[in-house]
């Protein structure tokens, strides 16, 4: 179907070969690993039935802007000028840049990409981006580990599950205990557990700020101050959304930050792909995993390039030595992210950053109001509660509202109806009410 | 552009006065440094990202022979359907009956890439080839540690990507390199004396077919024997693809335990500047209960996800790059079983008339009939001057992007040339004449060569400036 070539050229071209047909240049293929009849595969469609069969697949799912989910995959505002320009076949389809004279366009949006990470989270360096948040989260513990040597690594209980699942993947095979730091009563890390746990066999402790359950944790200067004693790191998972308002993990003297930003100018697409971000203080430059791009000049010029760099920690160079296995990056998934930063500034992020906490918190405000009763104090645009209705979501789900995450999925020791809502700027004040108003009448 | 610009963003937000902003943030999380980052309006950011895009070059610019990537034209209609809305906003966490479309295509998928591959099972999960390779790896180890089987050695050939031995690292094994002889096949002397060396403890080969040289191992049958026969078992690095659909599938022809795919290479997917990619396991009946977890599995018609209990866990967060994926699927159900074998069929074609066509102007790493690839070097160069990147840099001037270089490591100063199937004979016709005089070149004005790029926007970088002094994000004022 992409295929083209005529019958003449064909023959022209097995002619210039010296052979027959295209069997001959499959003569050195031992016939015992040959396979000589087709593959069982529906039969070939045409553009036209393919689009149609998309589209009747794509209209079984159900989507609404009534969605309250969150717990990881965020709906937020995307400018239309970002498919625009990611549509561009020179973007869309160049692979690594590795030629940097051929590849300015995708290395300079990467640079921007580690530009918006720094001056978001306030750190040093950044890459151009893992896959998704919890392998993020898995090559930071992976920085810990190979920086002090050390066998143990605590992890915030409350960090998400599909996080913890991910780092428990990756260090096994390694003999790498991992010890789970509970949270209290408001939501955040229990301080007591972890000045027991932080001993100086720690490599490193991963926290995310806010945390699974959209709750703030108060504190992290004062566990800097407990993980800074032993020398292990602290590793603090940011919402990039959030990062405008909040007190970075630069601000906080974290030594590694890594988190997901798809809710960077990226569609949730079910999940993937996602766009992992992970961003150190200068020292651990070296120990950075992934591509990374830089500045410099032309050779004998005096114009200014991009090309990707210290390239010596990388698979294609160090191979079994390199700080990770990682080849591709989601740069498409960054250039999208990059473009954002640029069309909203910092003047913008705020503004987002303020719209989504406000209507969060109006909304709770007025469910407390119907019998909803929070459960941690302190949150951005996600917030827990306890429901005074139950099977809360298939009713939500009948009046045509995606309902909240419900924690008993994940977290058994809460109840099953304690669920956790989730409100982005993309919620309209009509939805909010919408929503008050369904609650009402259960 | 080193200038900055702050408070021009095109953004607007309607005021939301329900609430005030103080009862929001308690004292203890608030920022305490200014967050500063420029902004565009959207006329200069569409300037701006319409010059970007003018510097860069993708398949739709011309042939793009980079070796190992497969870099064939990506098909528009996949970007249409992947970005239908009804794909694009679900959550990964909505009720099953609510997203049956998404896990209807994960499902078929995960049979099609069975069926394309010869294998029992499929796990859509990880997010990339290097993360397949990961998970294939964790996979055998799950096998063995059930098994009591301590094994700690993973066999890869001396031409392996760089992906392979940092996989195996990353997954707690000790890589030892396997020589290839001189036909490019895995040399059977070499192998024979590390199994004697280390037999029961090698856990794994992982082995690509074609290799990276784009030469089907000869020998392949004897090979996969001998490592079963140790008790170890074989993973096969699925990034040449593109040279077997519907020839030989590396399940059940080559005889292969696992493998990963890409689905950015060998299924159509664009590479967007470096990703996202995708990267599937298969594996058959020996491995399919340690896949990644969920999977998606159908019954009665209704399609719902399913734990495995034996898995190794997850690799990532939620199901895959259902994104990616989507793409791919599109591909294959308009291709088909004789389209996908039609692919391979062809860029095996194209391969070798290119080759057969620059043959008496490099040097020929290996005189064999190649598949989808094959590698030449810069030997008959070098004694002008002119080395394998001064080729690659010229190449441009011509308006090809160039092939991969130095890489296989076993072939120095290596040019490896994958046109795929979809380069047109008259664009092969070009690329040939292109290669013959840049050769040319080479001998008679070597120094055209040696300082190309001469065409484009931007001359030769400074590589070591970049590595010596890096620069890796904007400073603000």
């Amino acid at each position: 179907m992409f295929i083209p070539h005529t019958k003449e050229e064909i023959n022209s071209m097995l002619k210039a070969i010296g052979v027959s047909s295209i069997e001959d240049l499959l003569k050195d293929i031992p016939v015992n690993n040959r396979q000589f009849f087709g593959l069982n595969l529906p039969k070939s469609m045409t553009e036209q039935e393919v689009k149609r069969h998309m589209q009747e697949l794509a209209s079984k799912n159900y989507i609404t802007k009534l969605s309250f989910l969150g717990a990881g995959v965020y709906y937020h505002f995307i400018p239309s000028i970002i498919n625009a320009a990611l549509s561009r076949q020179e973007l869309l389809t160049a692979y690594t840049p590795y030629q940097s004279e051929v590849s300015q366009g995708t290395l300079r949006l990467m640079f921007d990409f580690q530009s918006l990470v720094c001056s978001l989270t306030g750190m040093d360096v950044s890459n151009a981006s893992l896959y998704d948040g919890a392998s993020a989260a898995a090559e930071a513990v992976n920085i810990a580990l190979a920086k002090t040597k050390r066998k143990k690594v605590l992890v915030a209980k409350s960090l998400h599950p599909e996080y913890k699942k991910t780092i428990r993947t990756y260090t096994q095979g390694r003999n790498i205990k991992i010890e789970e730091i509970p949270y209290n009563e408001r939501g955040e890390l229990d301080f007591k557990d972890l000045e027991r746990e932080v001993e100086d066999n720690v490599a490193a402790l991963i926290v995310h700020q806010p945390n699974f359950f959209g709750s703030y944790e108060l504190d992290l200067d004062d566990v800097r101050g407990i993980t800074k004693e032993v020398g292990a790191f602290l590793c603090i998972g940011a919402y990039p959304i959030s990062l405008p308002l909040v007190k970075s993990p630069g601000e906080i003297g974290a030594d590694i930050t890594f988190g997901e930003a798809q809710c960077l100018g990226n569609s949730p697409n079910f999940g993937g792909p996602g766009l992992g971000y992970i961003a150190t203080k200068k020292e651990l430059l070296r120990l950075l995993p992934g591509r990374i791009c830089g500045r410099t000049k032309e050779k004998d010029g005096k114009n200014e390039g991009y090309v990707l760099t210290i390239a010596t920690r990388e698979q294609h160079i160090r191979r079994e030595k390199a700080t990770s296995n990682i080849c591709s990056n989601q740069a498409l998934c960054a250039s999208a992210a990059a473009i954002f930063g640029w069309y909203m500034g910092s003047e913008g992020l705020k503004k987002l950053a303020e719209d989504n906490t406000l209507k969060a918190h109006y909304l709770q405000k007025e469910m407390a109001k119907l019998g909803f009763e929070l459960v941690f104090p302190n949150y951005f645009n996600e917030f827990v509660v306890k429901s005074p209705i139950e099977n809360l979501n298939r009713k939500l789900r009948s009046k045509g509202i995606i309902g909240p995450y419900q924690l008993r999925k994940s977290f058994n020791e809460f109840d099953k109806n304690t669920y956790m809502f989730c409100v982005t700027d993309m919620h309209e004040e009509k939805d909010l009410e919408y929503l008050l108003e369904v609650l009402k009448n259960e | 552009m080193s200038k900055c610009f702050y408070g021009r963003s095109s953004y607007s937000v309607r005021e939301f006065d329900r609430i005030k902003l103080e009862d929001c943030i308690p004292d203890g999380v608030k920022r305490t440094k200014e967050f500063k980052h420029p902004s565009m309006n959207e006329a200069q950011l569409e300037r701006y990202l319409t010059e970007l895009s003018s510097m860069n070059f993708g398949v739709g610019n011309g042939v793009y022979p980079l070796g190992s990537c497969t870099m064939k034209h990506n098909p528009k209609v996949n970007e249409e359907v992947a970005s239908l809305s009804g794909f694009t906003n679900v959550h990964p966490y909505q009720y099953p009956s609510d997203v049956q479309g998404t896990l209807q295509i994960v499902y078929e998928m995960q049979n099609y890439l069975a069926e394309i591959t010869g294998m029992d099972a499929c796990s859509l999960q990880p997010a990339a080839g290097a993360q397949g390779e990961f998970t294939g790896l964790m996979m055998i180890r799950q096998k063995h540690l059930r098994d009591r089987e301590d094994r700690i050695y993973v066999l890869i050939p001396d031409s392996a990507h760089g992906t392979n031995p940092a996989s195996v690292a990353f997954a707690g094994y000790k890589p030892i390199e396997v020589k290839s002889d001189d036909r490019g096949n895995v040399d059977l002397k070499d192998l024979d004396e590390i199994l004697l060396k280390h037999e029961k403890q090698i856990a794994a080969m992982m082995i690509t077919n074609p290799n990276t040289l784009g030469l089907f191992d000869e020998n392949l049958v004897e090979v996969l024997m001998r490592i079963h026969d140790a008790g170890g078992l074989l993973f096969y690095d699925g990034a040449n693809l593109n040279a077997t659909m519907g020839i030989s599938r590396p399940g059940k022809d080559m005889g292969f335990d696992v493998l990963q795919l890409n689905l950015h290479k060998t299924f159509s997917t664009p590479h967007g500047g470096g990703g996202p990619g995708s990267g599937p396991v298969c594996a058959n009946k020996t491995l399919e209960d340690f896949l990644p977890t969920p999977v998606v599995k159908e019954r009665n018609g209704f399609y719902y996800l399913k734990n495995l209990p034996d898995s190794i866990g997850k690799v990532r967060s939620f199901y895959g790059n259902i994104g990616v994926v989507l793409k791919a699927y599109t591909y294959i159900r308009m291709l088909g079983s004789k389209g996908l074998k039609r692919v391979s069929e062809t860029a095996i074609l194209n391969a070798n008339y290119l080759m057969q066509g620059i043959k008496d102007y490099y040097d020929l790493a290996f005189a064999r009939t190649c598949k989808h690839e094959f590698v030449v070097s810069d030997k008959r160069q070098k004694k002008f001057g002119v080395k394998a990147i001064d080729i690659a840099k010229r190449m441009m001037d011509y308006g090809f992007h160039p092939p991969t270089i130095y890489f296989p490591l076993i072939v120095p100063g290596a040019l490896m040339f994958e046109p795929t199937e979809t380069s047109s004979k008259t664009e092969l016709d070009k690329l040939i004449e292109t290669m013959i005089s840049i050769a040319k070149e080479c001998e008679n004005e070597p120094e055209k060569v040696i300082n190309a790029p001469h065409n484009l926007k931007i001359k030769r970088l400074d590589e070591v400036l970049a590595a010596r002094k890096p620069v890796l994000r904007r400073e603000y004022d």
